[in-house]
């Protein structure tokens, strides 16, 4: 059986230190400061945008599965059908992946309930399964965006070469688009593609950023520390690099050797 | 009739036009290449309608897109459900739990089929999945939906963590090297190995540093390296930009070779 590290285990063990106590902080009335993300304070403009124009709002996960990346997107996913609920508009959702439909149509339906708005919409018309096959999600989507003429586009989640493909579709349906994803090679097409686009680690930080959750908020905080680890780590390795050499017992003892 | 149903129809008449002289040139050359099957050209066809049928979607979204957007969905979900049902349900559950049982009822069970006889709990499990569709017995279904999610969120962390410390090792660079750490090179040589080093490792850093969320960066100094990190992250999208560019050139170029050669026969 596969075997972890020493290193590796402390390292699991510091990001969970980390989060617990961050987490704990935020639980016990502690306010945790968060920095501006500038991509995702649009979220609620683009809501109101396409309640005025009358069109419905399309939240696009893409080809998330069963991942990380799945329960940052449910986190966004409710909050802006909680917005639009507030205002009576629907949120279309495309899925791609079987178990995604189910926990994603869980999350919607919530959603409308915690507004007291259960039933305002048909979840059965509003999200759909099509495959998770690229060409396939890629065509289908974007053909129901331009048929339903979306007044706002959600890219929110994973992508590969279908993602230039669907933020023209919005475009061309005159949609505000709003785009946040975590992987690197899709982000130059929705930045020059997308009204606003929020990338990587902004794209984990979302849900804490919207929800102000404790728990949520204290995670973020013990990531950073995480981070801050890491940034300290690359430091002293480079350091020991021109002392000792690039072999140093620090890179010894991270690499499990 | 409106201006956008007279585009539509002019594309449509347009793509008519092009399979009709399509089709004579096509003819034409048939006589030159007696050896390409029926079977063969009869998909060149298909394909090349295929083709122009999802190309004319760069004008808008019109009835002929509409026709090739819902076959491709029905055959991608079609294809989908049958690979699920062979290469999972029936490869991966039913024959290895099947051999199981039969092998108890033969007597000659083994330590692997005791495991294999387990995968009936995999299979309850995942039918609990269909009690979605009953309100009364909906939370059954949440174990299930839990219970995959908890997985999937362990099975990712410790797939992070493994990747995540080799990318720190391979970020110790020497950023001041000697002759004792490269004696191969020359002077000038260990400067430029030097420079990309520390360029490395500065970028690295300013980098990380842009996706600190919850530091405060009030001052001028606090905001610099996250301001360089943006810089830097927007010279590599540039970088990634060109390259997924010139990628998906080469898949047009295919289609349009597609057309030529196969379709077109074009020597």
């Amino acid at each position: 059986m596969e075997q972890a590290s020493w290193a590796l285990r402390v390292f699991v063990f510091l990001i969970a230190f980390f989060v617990l106590w961050k987490v704990l902080r935020a639980k016990a009335g502690r306010e945790i400061y968060l920095r501006k993300i500038p991509g995702l304070e649009k979220v609620d403009e683009a809501v109101g945008r396409a309640t005025e124009m009358g069109r419905p709002i399309m939240f696009n996960p893409g080809l998330v599965d069963l991942s990380i990346e799945l329960f940052c997107c449910l986190a966004c996913l409710s909050h802006v059908v909680r917005r639009a609920a507030k205002v009576n508009t629907n949120v279309l959702v495309p899925i791609a992946y079987p178990l995604t439909y189910a926990i994603c149509e869980e999350f919607w339906k919530d959603a409308y309930a915690l507004e007291d708005k259960p039933g305002l919409f048909n979840s059965e018309e509003s999200i759909r399964f099509f495959s998770p096959s690229q060409p396939v999600f890629a065509s289908s989507t974007s053909g129901w965006m331009e048929r339903d003429r979306v007044g706002a586009n959600f890219l929110w989640g994973s992508y590969g070469w279908e993602s230039l493909f669907l933020a023209e579709a919005g475009q061309r349906a005159g949609a505000i688009q709003i785009a946040c994803i975590y992987s690197y090679y899709q982000v130059p097409f929705l930045i020059v593609s997308c009204d606003y686009t929020a990338f990587g680690e902004e794209f984990y930080a979302a849900g804490a950023y919207f929800g102000r959750d404790p728990v949520l908020v204290g995670s973020l905080a013990g990531q950073d520390m995480s981070k801050l680890v890491i940034f300290l780590l690359i430091i002293v390795g480079s350091i020991l690099a021109v002392v000792i050499g690039e072999f140093n017992w620090l890179y010894m003892l991270l690499y499990g050797t | 009739m409106n201006r956008k149903t007279a585009l539509q129809l002019a594309l449509v008449l347009g793509i008519a036009a092009l399979f009709v002289a399509g089709f004579f040139y096509h003819w034409s050359r048939v006589h030159d290449n007696p050896d390409v099957e029926l079977k063969t050209r009869i998909g060149a066809w298909v394909g090349a309608i295929c083709v122009f049928g999802i190309l004319s979607y760069l004008h808008s979204e019109n009835v002929f897109y509409r026709v090739f957007e819902h076959i491709l969905l029905g055959l991608g979900l079609g294809f989908t459900i049958a690979n699920v049902i062979w290469q999972v349900l029936i490869a991966k559950w039913w024959e290895p739990m099947y051999a199981a049982y039969k092998a108890f009822y033969e007597g000659e069970a083994t330590g692997q089929s005791y495991w294999d006889a387990c995968l009936i709990v995999a299979g309850i499990f995942g039918l609990l999945w269909y009690f979605q569709y009953s309100k009364k017995y909906l939370w059954l279904s949440r174990i299930t939906i839990g219970v995959t999610a908890g997985a999937g969120a362990g099975l990712a962390i410790k797939s992070e963590s493994i990747r995540v410390l080799p990318q720190i090792t391979s970020t110790f660079k020497n950023v001041i090297i000697g002759s004792s750490a490269a004696p191969h090179l020359s002077v000038g040589g260990r400067f430029w190995l030097s420079l990309e080093n520390v360029l490395y490792v500065v970028i690295v850093c300013c980098v990380l540093y842009y996706f600190f969320f919850s530091f405060r960066r009030d001052s001028a100094l606090a905001k610099a390296p996250a301001n360089m990190g943006r810089f830097f992250l927007m010279i590599s999208f540039g970088a990634f930009f060109g390259n997924t560019f010139m990628t998906r050139v080469v898949i047009l170029i295919d289609r349009v070779n597609f057309l030529l050669h196969d379709w077109l026969m074009v020597q």
